[in-house]
């Protein structure tokens, strides 16, 4: 079970969210500031962080950029900021993933599931490569830290949560043929509403956005044996 | 310009404009007495009058002494008379161009030639003792080989303009002159005027407007000061009152996730669903708080984005939560502005359409002068009288309706004032076969083009 770091300067959330993880099998330390969490990072070495964005002295995200130069350990945010801003901020000094306060412990705890599924093919060559790149591919630019798909002509085009989530799940994986339950296991993890129709939705409101001709789709083919592949070849700036 | 002038007064630059029109009022009307004689009296050559007493003056020079006085009365018409006289005519009023006596001699082959000419400058008799030209309106006098005289007059000149004609003609000259220059003086005087009111306007819709310009008249610049500071005064104001609100609903936040948390160790699941839900809309009334606040107080950076999938989005977002809505827009309609906030916008029009409205039917237009987002549901309505109530602070038409239905009173708000910062504003109104239309006209961006 993995063992995780929650830093939180609210005493009755730390002890609440120790608990809780504990309650499911993980093992949890906790830290109230910054220093306490480089302690804890040498003395327990942990699997995953969770991260309060307001701290006393050095806050979330100075924490998490200082971390990131030594450190590719996953890291969650607890944020109370509603703004997409402070969102992408956090996402672009490294943090892995984010969760807006007050939350439920379970999306939580399915989150640090995602994230520590993401992490692990690649933990071998995390350090070396930047962590979220700008991708590249036809004629489309996709910021993974900002989460924004671009035209040619700089056009933003909206994607929703979900629709990036799959679309990065695609880029990362160009020119392999991808199941419907890998996609949705890869994408959205394992605690999304399973139903397999939903994969198919998100591919075609995809297409639409991205292929010039959505009835012929170059970028997201449909694979007879059941699946999808994405076709083109991609790019990192 | 004009302070340079010394006219950084209202009270100054209208006596400058009055005096300026009389000025050029006076001018045209001098303008047109000296020049304008040439079109409005036409001059004896012109019509050919010059011509014919040449002719008639040899006619009656060949003709016997005795013979020429009944020849010269013989030879008259309605337009001119001939007279014939021994002695040399006593004219009081020798006023006609030397010009003429020049045309007469040449016609004449004489340069030598005593020649008389009148012309009135009125079509008024002129000199009533003139015994020889009386109320003629031209008239000349050419000398004969024996020392008589031969004496053309003009009765009339018809091809002239009348008295009452010419005073009206400067008449309207003054007016025309004066009109004029009073409409472009006024014009100079008011487009500050109608600035100072297009600024309160914009800062009335919008509290984050730019300064207006201390431009113009003193009394003008002196209330556009004023003006600037009232506005300053008011946004510091409004932006504390925003910060302390922002930072209460922010707080509120770290209690609420202790609440939320304390909930899971709750026994009795029915306590521990409720407690959820109170949480829930706790949350609820904190993220619309939050983001009324946020959208004043952050600036989201503006980009060029693709509206129709950002309208789709929360269409289909909508949709997927069993919500009966759907879009019949055009496609691939690139605006200029926040997407984030606008997404915000018109998810709390499409909402409230769903949620109030029962169905809702989303439409993306693009024209000549802007887009036009709309949204037609199919409820009952808004009164008309409180048409304008909606889009207050937590106003809510149905209060009795409670969570089930929704917010907490902010969206509209919300979404007006994003909208409103886009440079448009929402209209609703209440559609003839039932149910209520939403519209929000955007301006067309000049980067706006896919």
């Amino acid at each position: 079970m993995p063992h995780l770091l929650i830093v939180d300067d609210d005493e009755d959330i730390l002890s609440l969210l120790t608990r809780f993880f504990q309650s499911y099998g993980h093992t949890v330390s906790i830290a109230a500031d910054g220093a306490e969490m480089f302690r804890n990072l040498e003395a327990v070495s942990p699997d995953l962080i969770i991260l309060d964005l307001m701290l006393p002295g050095e806050d979330g995200l100075t924490l998490c950029k200082r971390l990131r130069v030594k450190s590719s350990i996953p890291v969650i945010m607890l944020t109370a900021a509603t703004t997409p801003m402070d969102r992408v901020i956090g996402l672009e000094l490294g943090a892995d993933d984010y969760i807006i306060k007050p939350f439920d412990p379970r999306e939580l705890l399915a989150r640090v599931k995602a994230v520590l599924r993401r992490v692990e093919p690649d933990l071998g060559d995390a350090a070396n490569t930047p962590i979220r790149p700008i991708l590249l591919f036809d004629t489309w630019r996709l910021d993974v830290s900002r989460r924004e798909l671009r035209s040619s002509r700089n056009v933003l085009v909206p994607l929703s949560g979900r629709e990036f989530d799959l679309l990065l799940v695609f880029a990362e994986r160009p020119q392999q043929v991808m199941s419907r339950e890998s996609l949705l296991d890869l994408a959205h993890g394992t605690t999304h509403d399973v139903y397999d129709r939903s994969i198919d939705t998100q591919v075609s409101r995809l297409r639409r956005k991205l292929e010039p001709d959505a009835m012929t789709p170059m970028i997201i083919r449909t694979v007879r044996s059941g699946g999808y592949i994405f076709t083109p070849s991609v790019r990192r700036e | 310009m004009s302070r340079k002038f010394g006219l950084d007064s209202v009270a100054s630059r209208l006596a400058f404009t009055v005096m300026l029109a009389i000025a050029a009022a006076a001018s045209l009307d001098l303008i047109f007495i000296d020049t304008a004689g040439v079109w409005a009296m036409p001059s004896l050559r012109n019509v050919g009058l010059f011509e014919q007493a040449a002719t008639l003056t040899r006619v009656v020079s060949a003709v016997p002494v005795a013979l020429r006085p009944r020849l010269a009365a013989a030879v008259g018409n309605e337009t001119y008379t001939v007279a014939w006289a021994s002695m040399t005519p006593v004219i009081a009023d020798r006023r006609g161009t030397p010009k003429a006596r020049q045309i007469m001699r040449e016609l004449l082959h004489d340069p030598a030639r005593q020649i008389m000419v009148f012309e009135s400058q009125e079509n008024l008799p002129v000199n009533r003792h003139d015994k020889v030209f009386g109320n003629a309106a031209y008239g000349m006098a050419v000398s004969l080989d024996d020392g008589s005289w031969l004496i053309f007059k003009v009765r009339q000149r018809s091809w002239g303009l009348k008295f009452w004609q010419r005073s009206s003609l400067v008449l309207s000259f003054i007016l025309i002159s004066t009109a004029g220059i009073s409409f472009l003086a006024a014009r100079s005087l008011v487009r500050p005027i109608e600035a100072f009111a297009e600024a309160a306007r914009q800062f009335g819709a919008n509290p984050k407007a730019p300064p207006m310009a201390e431009r113009g008249p003193g009394e003008l610049r002196n209330a556009a000061q004023a003006f600037n500071a009232m506005q300053t005064q008011i946004r510091r104001f409004v932006t504390d009152r925003t910060d302390m609100l922002a930072a209460i609903s922010h707080d509120l936040r770290t209690p609420l996730t202790r609440v939320r948390l304390r909930g899971e160790f709750i026994e009795d699941p029915e306590q521990q669903r409720r407690l959820f839900r109170d949480v829930e809309e706790m949350q609820a009334m904190v993220d619309a708080a939050l983001a009324l606040f946020y959208d004043e107080a952050t600036e989201e950076q503006s980009t060029s984005f693709d509206l129709s999938e950002l309208v789709r989005l929360v269409v289909e977002n909508l949709a997927d939560q069993g919500r009966d809505v759907n879009f019949v827009g055009m496609d691939q309609v690139v605006y200029q502005g926040r997407p984030f906030t606008l997404q915000r916008a018109f998810g709390n029009l499409i909402e409230n359409a769903c949620f109030y409205g029962g169905a809702a039917t989303v439409e993306l237009e693009t024209s000549a002068d802007g887009i036009m987002f709309s949204v037609r549901d199919e409820g009952p309505g808004i009164p008309d009288l409180l048409l304008e109530r909606v889009f207050s602070p937590f106003y809510r038409v149905e209060r009795s309706r409670n969570r089930q239905t929704g917010g907490i009173g902010l969206g509209l708000t919300s979404a007006r004032t994003i909208i409103r910062a886009h440079g448009s504003d929402i209209v609703l109104r209440n559609r003839p076969g039932g149910g209520l239309l939403v519209l929000v006209r955007l301006p067309l961006v000049e980067a706006a083009r896919h």
